[in-house]
C-alpha cells in the first residue's frame, strides 16, 4: 500500500515537473533567505550573514538535487536524457543507423500492413450493432458436396417467427440492376431482401421506413430504400426524396427509404435495396400441394413455383435473442426441419443428402474462406521481423563489443546495473522508434497501393485501415524490437568478466567465448529462419504453378466475353428475349474476326451464376447420398465450340432446338454421364429437372456429351458435372465470342454491336475468358507472391548477417592472422579457415532450417495443390540458394583476410 | 550562534519533526529553528536532510502542505500534521520511550 502510494505521489510529480523543480527552489531560498535575516539581526554584515547561512545550510546543489530525486522528478529527466543520448548515436553513425532504421522499417512495416488486413478481417468486429449475435443460416447438403447452401424464400417463411431463440430472420440476395435509361443506362449493385433485413442487422432507417409484406409480391414491388451514396449520386440528398422515383430495368421504381450514411452490409456494394419478390404461392407451398397439383385458379401448373421454391438463392442472416445459445438455435432449426422433411416429397431425397440446416455466426461463415491465408500471410511476416531483428541485434552487438572497456570501466567505478540496463535498452528503443516510424509509413504506402491494386475484393476487405489499434500495435512492436535488441547486448556487458576486460590491451573488444557463441548462435538462426521462408515460397510458388498449369476443360485463349442483362420492362415476353439473342448471334457472327459466338446462362469463372440444381434421370432411384447437384446451363448452339469443349459423343446443342414446339433435348458432361449412367449408352436417356418427380411429358432427352470443364477454380476437386440445356428464355446472360484475331481490340466493337441493336441497355464490359480465370486465382496468387518477396528479404538479411559476423572475425583477428601470416601460413590457408567457419555455420543453420521447414511444410498442407508438404526440388532448390547466398557473403571477408600484410597489421594496433 | 553538532538519526529526524508540527503548522525554517530552540541548542538539525525528510514524509502521508505567506511575507509552504502522522508520532514516541528505559536500565546496573 505505502509503496503504490509513493509510486502515485511520484506519476503526479512527473506530470508538473517543472512546478515541482520551482517549487523546490523557492522552499530552499526562503530557507536561506530567514537564516540570512536572522543573521544580520545577529550582528554580521550583509555578506557575511548570507555566506554563514549558506556555509550552514550545506551544498544547495546537491540538496536540490535529493530533493528532486525524493520528489521523482528526476527519472523522468534522466530518461530524457537518455533519449537524447540515443539520437546523438544514431546520428554520429549515419550509415549503421540507416541500415538498421531501413531493416526495422522493412520488417515492421511488413508486419503492421498485415496486421491490419488480420484485424479488419479476424479481429474487429463487424460495423454492425451487436454483431456478435448475428448468425446466417446454411442449408447444407454435405453428401452431396454443398456445405453452406443457400436457402430458399419458403424456408423464410418457414422459419420466420418459429424459432424461439432468433429474434428476427431475414434474407439477402445479390441483384445488379440497369438503372436510368439510353446513354446515362449503368449497373448499379443492389439487393433484394425481406421487410425485416434492417431490423435484423440492428440499423435503423434515416428516411421512410421499411417494407411492408405486401410489397413483397410481385405488382407493389416496384419500390426501393437506397443507401446515403445513391441519395445524394441521384436526387442531390433531396429531404423530399420519399416518394419520388427513378428509372430500373425500365420500371418505374419509388423511394421509400433511405439508409444511414456509412451503411454496407459486409461486403456488398449494393446501392439499392428492393423487396425479394415472389409468388405469393411460393410461401407455404411445400405443405400445401403435393406434387402434380395445381393452384385453385387451375390455370398455372404448380410445378413453376416449387422449382422458384426449391431455387436455394439467398443468404438467411437472424439474430440471436439475448441469452440464448447457438445450440438453441440449431435445434429448433432442426425441429422445423424435420417437420416441414415430413410433409416434403422430397424427403427421402433430402435425407440421403444429409439436408440439414446450419447456424453460423455471420463473421465466421464470411471469412472463412481467406482466413486460413490471412493467417499464414501474417505468420510469414512475423518470421520475416524475427529475422531482421536478429540481424539487427549481430550488428548491434558488433558495435557494442567496441564500448566494452568503456561500460567495464564504469561496473567498476560503482555504476548500477540498473543504470546500465537503462542507458542500453534506452538506446536500442529510441533506434526501434525510429524505425517503426518508418515501418508506419511503409505500412500506410503498402496497403494504399494494396487498394488500389483490389484487396477490397477480399470479404471484408474495403474496412482495411491504418486505424488507432494498427497504431498501438506500431508502439508496441517497436518498443518489444527495442528491449529485443537490447537483452543481448546487456546480457554481453554485465555477463563478461570486467577484469578481463580491462586487462586486455587493445581499445576495442574482448572476444569472450559466450559473447561468440551468441553471435554464431545468432547467425544460425538466421540462416534457419530464411531456409524457412525460402521453403514456404517455393512450395506455394510450386503449388501456384501446378494450379495454373490445370487445364480449366475449355480453351480460354482469343475467347472475349461479356455479360447482359435484359431488363424485364421491356422485353417481358419470353420470345422477345429469344429473338433478341439470336439477332444478337448474328450480328456478331458476321463481324470479320468472330469464328464463333454463343450466349450461355452460366458461364464458369463467373460470379452470380444459378445455383447447382438437382436433376432426376429416368428410372433413378436415389441412394443414400444419392441427391447431387450440378451446374444447370442453358446455351446456344455455337456454345461447345466457342468455348473450345470438346464434344465427346453425340451432337451438341443446335438452334432449332430452342425453337418453342422442339422436342427437349439436352447435352450433359462426361462426370454426369459417368455418375448415372456408368456402364451404358447415354444418348437418348432422359431426366427432369425437377428432382421430385419423373415426368415424361417434362423430361428432357440426352443428345450428346463433352468434355468436363472447371466451373469455379483451376483447383477444384468437387465434380459437380454439367447439364447444358437449349437456351430458351433467360434474360441474364453471358456473350461468349471466340476471336481469329486478337483480342485486344474487338471489345469496342463488339460492345458497339450491343448498342445497335438496342441502344437503351448499358455498355456490356467485354473481357477475355482468361481474365475471368486469372481473377479466381487471387487467393492463390497473392501469398506467393508476398512470400516470394519474404523469401528475396529474408536471403538479403540472411547474407549481410553471415557478412557482418564474418568480416567483424576478420577484423578482430587481424592480429593473429598477421603474427600466422609471419610464421609461415598461406593466405590459401588462412582465408579457408574463415570459409570453413562461414560453412559450418550454414550446415547448422540448414539443419535446423530444414527441420524447421519440415514444420512449416506440414502446417502449410491445405493450401497446396497437389504439392506433399515434404517436396524434395524444393528443398534442394532452398539448400542450394541459402548455401550459395552464404558462401557468397562468407567469401568477401575470407578474400580481405588472404589480403592483410603481416607487417601493416603488426604495425597498427 | 554556539552549535554543538550531534549526529541525529534520520529516524529521529522524523520523529523530531512531527513533534513539532503537532504544536500547530509550520514551514520548514520555523521546524528548524524550533527543534533547535526546544532542545536548548543541543539539536541542530542538518539542513540538507530536514528538506528531503519534509519530502519524505509528505509523500508517506503523515504531513500535509499548504502554500501561505511567511512573517516576511514571502511565498512559503506550510506543512501540518495529518491523522496518519498523528498516529505514527504516538507510535514512534512510545517505540523510543521504551528504547530509552532499556537503556537506562542497562546502564543502571553496576
Amino acid at each position: 500500500m505505502k509503496s503504490l502510494r509513493s509510486v502515485w505521489w511520484k506519476l503526479r510529480s512527473l506530470a508538473r515537473l517543472g512546478a515541482v523543480k520551482r517549487e523546490i527552489d523557492e522552499e530552499l531560498r526562503l530557507h536561506l533567505e530567514l537564516r540570512t535575516l536572522e543573521n544580520l539581526a545577529a550582528g554580521m554584515s550583509p555578506e557575511e550573514a548570507a555566506r554563514a547561512a549558506r556555509r550552514r545550510f550545506g551544498n544547495v546543489q546537491s540538496i536540490r538535487e535529493e530533493c528532486r530525486d525524493v520528489r521523482g522528478a528526476s527519472f523522468v529527466e534522466t530518461m530524457l536524457r537518455d533519449i537524447r543520448f540515443g539520437l546523438r548515436m544514431l546520428r554520429k553513425n549515419p550509415g549503421f543507423t540507416a541500415v538498421a532504421v531501413l531493416t526495422l522499417a522493412i520488417c515492421i512495416g511488413a508486419n503492421l500492413a498485415i496486421f491490419a488486413v488480420v484485424d479488419a478481417i479476424l479481429v474487429r468486429s463487424l460495423p454492425l450493432p451487436d454483431a456478435s449475435r448475428l448468425v446466417v443460416i446454411h442449408n447444407a447438403h454435405p453428401a452431396s458436396g454443398v456445405e453452406r447452401g443457400q436457402a430458399t424464400i419458403t424456408d423464410y417463411f418457414e422459419r420466420r417467427g418459429n424459432i424461439d431463440a432468433l429474434e428476427s430472420l431475414s434474407m439477402f440476395r445479390e441483384e445488379t440492376y440497369i438503372v436510368g435509361e439510353r446513354d446515362a443506362a449503368r449497373r448499379i449493385q443492389g439487393a433484394e431482401i425481406t421487410p425485416e433485413f434492417f431490423q435484423t442487422l440492428g440499423i435503423g432507417l434515416v428516411k421512410g421506413a421499411t417494407f411492408t409484406d405486401a410489397e413483397l409480391n410481385y405488382g407493389p414491388d416496384t419500390v426501393a430504400i437506397i443507401t446515403d451514396q445513391f441519395w445524394r449520386d441521384n436526387f442531390g440528398a433531396d429531404s423530399n426524396v420519399l416518394g419520388r422515383t427513378f428509372l430500373m430495368d425500365s420500371l418505374v421504381i419509388r423511394v421509400i427509404g433511405v439508409l444511414p450514411a456509412g451503411f454496407r452490409y459486409l461486403s456488398t456494394k449494393a446501392q439499392i435495396y428492393r423487396p425479394l419478390s415472389h409468388f405469393q404461392e411460393t410461401r407455404d407451398l411445400v405443405s400445401r400441394y403435393p406434387p402434380g397439383a395445381h393452384t385453385p385458379d387451375r390455370r398455372t401448373p404448380v410445378t413453376r413455383y416449387t422449382a422458384r421454391a426449391r431455387m436455394h438463392d439467398g443468404q438467411m442472416v437472424a439474430r440471436l435473442r439475448a441469452g440464448r445459445s447457438m445450440a438453441e438455435a440449431q435445434a429448433q432449426l432442426n425441429y422445423v426441419n424435420s417437420r416441414r422433411l415430413a410433409l416434403d416429397p422430397l424427403s427421402e431425397t433430402l435425407k440421403t443428402a444429409a439436408y440439414h440446416p446450419r447456424v453460423e455466426f455471420l463473421r465466421t461463415a464470411h471469412v472463412n474462406s481467406v482466413k486460413s491465408t490471412v493467417l499464414l500471410v501474417q505468420i510469414g511476416a512475423l518470421i520475416l521481423l524475427l529475422l531482421g531483428g536478429i540481424n539487427l541485434a549481430g550488428l548491434l552487438l558488433i558495435r557494442a563489443s567496441g564500448r566494452m572497456k568503456e561500460m567495464a570501466v564504469r561496473q567498476a567505478l560503482g555504476a548500477g546495473r540498473g543504470r546500465l540496463a537503462r542507458e542500453i535498452l534506452t538506446e536500442t528503443t529510441v533506434l526501434s522508434f525510429v524505425g517503426g516510424v518508418g515501418g508506419v509509413l511503409l505500412a500506410v504506402v503498402s496497403l494504399r497501393v494494396a487498394m488500389s491494386l483490389g484487396i477490397d475484393a477480399l470479404p471484408l476487405g474495403a474496412d482495411i485501415v491504418f486505424d488507432r489499434r494498427t497504431g498501438l500495435a506500431a508502439v508496441f512492436a517497436s518498443v518489444m524490437v527495442g528491449l529485443g535488441l537490447g537483452l543481448p547486448i546487456l546480457w554481453m556487458h554485465l555477463h563478461g568478466s570486467t577484469n578481463l576486460s580491462l586487462q586486455t590491451e587493445t581499445r576495442g573488444a574482448t572476444t569472450s567465448h559466450a559473447v561468440q557463441r551468441l553471435r554464431h548462435g545468432l547467425i544460425v538462426t538466421q540462416i534457419a529462419a530464411a531456409c524457412v521462408l525460402l521453403y514456404g515460397a517455393g512450395l506455394l510458388g510450386v503449388s501456384l504453378k501446378r494450379t495454373l498449369d490445370q487445364s480449366p476443360g475449355f480453351k480460354p485463349e482469343q475467347v472475349m466475353t461479356g455479360d447482359l442483362m435484359l431488363p424485364w420492362q421491356n422485353y417481358q415476353s419470353d420470345g422477345s428475349r429469344v429473338a433478341f439473342v439470336f439477332r444478337l448471334l448474328d450480328q456478331l457472327r458476321a463481324v470479320p474476326g468472330v469464328s464463333h459466338a454463343a450466349v450461355s446462362s452460366g458461364l464458369p469463372f463467373t460470379k452470380g451464376g444459378s445455383a447447382p440444381r438437382g436433376i432426376l434421370p429416368e428410372g433413378f432411384v436415389p441412394t443414400p447420398g444419392g441427391l447431387r447437384v450440378h451446374y444447370v446451363s442453358t446455351v446456344t448452339s455455337d456454345y461447345a465450340r466457342a468455348m473450345g469443349i470438346p464434344l465427346l459423343k453425340g451432337r451438341f446443342i443446335e438452334d432449332a432446338d430452342s425453337r418453342e414446339d422442339a422436342p427437349k433435348v439436352a447435352v450433359l458432361d462426361e462426370i454426369l454421364a459417368r455418375i448415372y449412367w456408368p456402364n451404358g449408352d447415354v444418348i437418348g436417356q432422359r431426366f427432369c429437372t425437377d428432382p421430385s418427380v419423373f415426368k415424361p411429358e417434362l423430361a428432357y432427352t440426352i443428345v450428346g456429351i463433352v468434355g468436363s470443364v472447371k466451373q469455379q477454380e483451376l483447383a477444384e476437386t468437387a465434380k459437380l458435372g454439367a447439364v447444358y440445356l437449349p437456351y430458351t428464355e433467360f434474360g441474364s446472360f453471358q456473350i461468349i465470342t471466340r476471336l481469329s484475331g486478337s483480342a485486344a481490340t474487338m471489345g469496342s466493337t463488339l460492345q458497339k454491336i450491343v448498342r445497335q441493336l438496342d441502344p437503351r441497355l448499358p455498355q456490356v464490359d467485354f473481357k477475355p475468358m482468361q481474365r475471368r480465370i486469372d481473377d479466381s486465382l487471387v487467393t492463390r496468387r497473392s501469398p506467393a507472391i508476398l512470400a516470394a518477396v519474404f523469401a528475396g528479404v529474408a536471403l538479403l538479411l540472411a547474407g549481410t548477417g553471415v557478412y557482418g559476423v564474418l568480416a567483424y572475425a576478420v577484423s578482430q583477428r587481424r592480429r593473429e592472422v598477421a603474427v600466422r601470416m609471419a610464421c609461415g601460413a598461406t593466405p590459401r590457408l588462412i582465408g579457408r579457415q574463415f570459409l570453413t567457419l562461414g560453412a559450418k555455420l550454414l550446415v547448422l543453420g540448414i539443419a535446423l532450417g530444414t527441420f524447421g521447414a519440415w514444420i512449416a511444410g506440414r502446417a502449410m498442407q491445405r493450401f497446396l495443390v497437389e504439392v506433399p508438404s515434404f517436396h524434395i526440388s524444393t528443398s534442394a532448390a532452398t539448400v542450394f540458394v541459402i548455401s550459395l547466398v552464404t558462401l557468397l557473403a562468407a567469401l568477401l571477408p575470407a578474400r580481405r583476410a588472404t589480403q592483410i600484410h603481416p607487417m601493416e597489421a603488426l604495425r597498427h594496433e | 550562534m554556539p552549535t554543538t553538532k550531534s549526529e541525529l538519526l534520520q529516524g529521529t529526524l522524523d520523529l523530531l519533526i512531527l513533534k513539532t508540527l503537532s504544536a500547530g503548522a509550520q514551514h520548514g525554517y520555523a521546524i528548524a529553528q524550533r527543534i533547535q530552540e526546544r532542545s536548548a541548542d543541543v539539536l541542530v538539525v542538518e539542513e540538507g536532510s530536514l528538506y528531503p525528510a519534509l519530502y519524505r514524509m509528505e509523500e508517506k502521508g503523515w504531513i500535509a502542505a499548504e502554500w501561505g505567506k511567511s512573517e516576511n511575507n514571502r511565498r512559503a509552504k506550510f506543512y501540518s500534521l495529518t491523522r496518519a502522522g498523528r498516529k505514527q508520532l504516538e507510535e514512534e514516541t512510545a517505540l523510543w520511550e521504551r528504547i530509552v528505559r532499556a537503556i537506562g536500565l542497562v546502564l543502571k546496573t553496576a
